[in-house]
């Protein structure tokens, strides 16, 4: 069963070490599935219209043959990977450790 | 300022570490090019590489300052103690390695390809 499968990778990515969590979006940066070990929607919410505004901002700037595969964004405190398909955008942030 | 030789020294040993660490960044396997940009005015201050065609270089100089910009200013959206320290985007078989520097006066980028 697909949905049984991606639930599953969802659980195995959420529950690695150093991973604060992981979003599954579409394009527009709506939040179709959020695992965040904290429970805040509201953080699911602001990274999504991150991943949105990258792959959009992407796309316009790179041609058709060098479209955007994925986006590996690294900050004082966290790096957060982003895996760009046609219609989703799978978004997980990692906590750096100091 | 007090100009004296140890001072000169030292500046010219800096630049000749640089240019030691940039000469091994071009030389590593997959490397097409890299290029130093001041990101307040997109302007190229240096470039290797690329098989010397400007019109390549100054296409990604453009689109990438853009770019890290919009990733620096969704970084601090969401954060406003946060910034951005490194980037990396895949597209395709080529790669491009983003490294901002701390103050702001350059920005290090690297595009390298992937073997299949």
């Amino acid at each position: 069963m697909t949905s049984e499968r991606v639930e599953s990778v969802l659980e195995l990515i959420t529950y690695t070490k150093g991973v604060a969590g992981a979003v599954v979006c579409n394009r527009n940066g709506e939040p179709i599935r959020d695992s965040f070990q904290d429970l805040d929607r509201n953080r699911a919410v602001a990274y999504s219209n991150m991943a949105a505004d990258l792959a959009r901002d992407a796309a316009l700037l790179f041609s058709a043959d060098e479209s955007l595969d994925a986006v590996r964004v690294r900050s004082l405190n966290n790096e957060i990977i982003i895996k760009c398909h046609e219609e989703f955008l799978l978004v997980v942030i990692q906590e750096l450790t100091k | 300022m007090e100009f004296n030789a140890s001072t000169t020294n030292e500046r010219e040993r800096r630049i000749k570490s640089v240019e030691e660490v940039l000469l091994r960044i071009a030389k590593h396997e997959g490397v097409v090019g890299y290029l130093v940009l001041n990101p307040a005015d997109g302007r190229v201050m240096r470039y290797s590489g690329f098989s010397s065609d400007e019109r390549k270089v100054k296409k990604y100089a453009d689109k990438i300052n853009g770019f890290t910009a919009l990733a620096a200013s969704t970084i601090r959206t969401i954060d406003w103690k946060d910034d951005l320290t490194f980037l990396r985007m895949g597209l395709g078989l080529t790669e491009i390695l983003i490294a901002p520097d701390v103050n702001k006066q350059y920005v290090l980028i690297v595009v390298q390809e992937i073997r299949s």
